[in-house]
């Protein structure tokens, strides 16, 4: 708020309703504090006051008023209508270099200032469309906001594997690639899934039903394929079968599965684990199971994730992750399943080392009197079920054997040798039997319980029947070997033996360090 | 969950199972419940009962597993019978019986079975 002479330029005036009367102020002395009427001009009633109103100050001629202030109580700046006196003619510029033609486009000639010119653009710089015209910035914004919230083309994108185009992925988050080419390509699932892939995925041994050293048919409570315990509900009736598939019945070309055949309900459920060794087996880990199933009707098969935390002292209580139903029908079928399982922090273990992780099915009572099949069952890290792991079958072999080892006789080898030994009396012989592979445990003797399915051939010839069952002695026996007594009568002392069936097809030694 | 069984004999406990494996007889003390699928004493599986030479390491005294002591051992061990010969042995003793029965009886001397003996 400058100015003070109100016979210069004006270039403050306020106006304001005073008393009764609509006056103007020129401001002289900027003092607008006491609303004096010091240097200020009023008119003498409303009508000397009016819109359109003109002053002339200083030789101007000043429109004023052209907003009526009349009813304002308070000072007005109005001074934004003054205008000055038109200022001096400026120094011309340079401009824009004349002439041209249409199409052409203004460029700089050299580097200087102002130093431009008219050039025609090359074909490939301009992209005409002349089917774009008089576009609005609206129309601009709306092209702009399809374009981001378009769905499913937006850039002309795809979720099919097609050159040139972006990748967008289709309704299941899912999109695809081709085979890669570069060391840098990205894969594909079904590129990775054909590969070699790593070993030991699979924490189930025997999930391919390839080992079956206890036999190939089982009614009771009991371990029945190597790794696969059954266990019957109350009052239940069940067969377990070894079952053999056809050529090309099966992906991954299983030779045999696992059927599993409840003649009688019961009253509880009947449940068919597998024991894997070690509670801290993925343990806080993403796990996915995978099986091939099929029933004899359909009903819903359960499975469970137990982790247990083994026997004696205070064990912690088992933790059961669900897997769910499966819906099982006439069909086979693979299922697969993601489950977290729980970390095991702040757990206790029994005293016994035999804490693992359990895999298990349970057929519940509703699904009454059915048969179901398994085969080709994984259970690995991850969130994704990879091609089931078959691996060579001697190595399967290996690795049930840390768990249980059996020698058998057969109807084509009645006398087959269990070990050799020595005689240090006439009514003993000991015998060494050594372990293919290291055991979990120093096992447990399993015989067929009859004493004359065994006998003892003594080095002269003479063959003396067991009066009781072989006997494991724990004393000197390790993981890795283990002694086995057979006891009878009349042998002649310091003599080697061996022990051996007795003219029996059934006869045999079983090893167990079962979980 | 399974149950354990000891077998005794005067005392001593000449087997250990697991109903996993073996079903009881009627005079089997049953000595643990909810226990694992393997036979075991104080955390170890399958433990050794008896010694190298079928001694009892363990008796049942007072309703529980206990060790038998060394005196114990050492008095089955005094009562073991001494093995009969062996067939060696007994080959032996009839050579020295028949060398002796020469000598007496003055079909050769000490000397010459000596020869005979080295030739």
């Amino acid at each position: 708020m400058a100015s003070t002479n109100q016979f210069d330029v004006i270039t403050y005036i306020m106006a304001k309703k005073y008393a009764d009367r609509v006056g103007m102020y020129i401001n002289p002395s900027h003092n607008f504090a006491d609303d004096t009427a010091r240097n200020v001009y009023f008119a003498a009633n409303e009508t000397e006051v009016v819109l359109g109103m003109f002053i002339i100050q200083a030789g101007a001629l000043l429109k004023l008023l052209e907003t009526d202030y009349s009813d304002n109580d308070s000072w007005q700046d109005i001074s934004p209508i003054i205008k000055g006196d038109k200022g001096d003619t400026g120094v011309g510029g340079e401009g824009v270099a004349p002439g041209g033609t249409a199409g052409q486009v203004l460029a700089k000639a050299t580097e200087a200032d102002y130093d431009t010119e008219w050039v025609t653009p090359a074909a490939a710089d301009v992209t005409y469309n002349n089917a774009v015209s008089g576009l609005t910035a609206d129309d601009v914004q709306d092209a702009i906001d399809e374009h981001t919230t378009n769905t499913t083309t937006a850039h002309g994108a795809v979720s099919t594997a097609t050159a040139s185009k972006i990748i967008i992925r289709d309704s299941n988050g899912r999109a695809k690639i081709a085979d890669p080419s570069a060391s840098d390509d990205i894969a594909s699932k079904g590129y990775v899934d054909g590969l070699p892939l790593h070993g030991f995925r699979n924490k189930i041994i025997n999930g391919n039903f390839d080992i079956w050293q206890r036999g190939v048919s089982f009614t009771a409570t009991g371990y029945t394929a190597d790794r696969w315990r059954l266990a019957l509900g109350t009052s239940a009736a069940v067969t377990l079968t070894r079952e053999a598939f056809a050529l090309a019945g099966l992906t991954g070309e299983p030779q045999y599965s696992l059927k599993l055949n409840r003649t009688t309900t019961g009253d509880t459920a009947t449940t068919l684990d597998q024991r894997i060794e070690g509670v801290r087996t993925l343990a806080n880990k993403t796990v996915t199971v995978s099986f091939y199933a099929k029933a004899s009707a359909d009903f819903d098969l359960d499975a469970a994730m137990v982790q247990f935390f083994g026997t004696t002292g205070s064990p912690s209580a088992d933790v059961s992750t669900s897997l769910g139903s499966f819906s099982l029908t006439t069909s086979w079928q693979r299922f697969t399943k993601t489950v977290d399982i729980p970390s095991i922090t702040g757990k206790t273990l029994g005293d016994v080392i035999d804490n693992c992780l359990i895999l298990r099915y349970s057929m519940a009572t509703a699904a009454s009197t059915k048969s179901f099949e398994l085969s080709q069952v994984q259970v690995e890290e991850g969130a994704v079920a990879t091609p089931f792991e078959q691996r060579p079958i001697g190595l399967e072999l290996s690795l049930c054997q840390r768990y249980y080892y059996r020698i058998s006789a057969s109807a084509s080898a009645p006398w087959t040798i269990f070990s050799v030994g020595f005689i240090p009396s006439a009514a003993i012989i000991v015998c060494n039997v050594t372990f293919p592979v290291s055991m979990r445990i120093i096992p447990t003797l399993v015989t067929t319980g009859t004493a004359n399915n065994y006998a003892i051939y003594e080095n002269g010839g003479n063959s003396y029947v067991l009066s009781t069952v072989p006997s494991l002695t724990a004393i000197g026996s390790s993981l890795e070997q283990c002694q086995v007594e057979g006891v009878s009568s009349g042998m002649t002392a310091a003599r080697a033996g061996m022990l051996r069936a007795n003219d029996s097809s059934t006869a045999f030694l079983g090893f167990d360090a079962e979980l | 969950m399974h149950k354990h069984y000891i077998r005794l004999e005067g005392g001593k406990i000449i087997k250990g199972f697991s109903d996993a494996f073996e079903q009881p007889e009627k005079d089997d003390i049953l000595i643990a419940e909810d226990a694992g699928r393997h036979f075991e004493l104080d955390g170890v599986i399958n433990p050794p009962l008896t010694d190298m030479q079928g001694i009892a390491l363990y008796k049942h005294s007072k309703g529980k597993v206990v060790e038998r002591t060394k005196a114990e051992i050492d008095a089955d061990i005094a009562n073991i019978p001494e093995p009969e010969p062996s067939e060696m042995e007994q080959l032996k003793a009839k050579v020295e019986a028949m060398e002796a029965a020469l000598v007496s009886k003055e079909v050769l001397t000490e000397q010459e079975i000596t020869a005979v003996k080295s030739m």
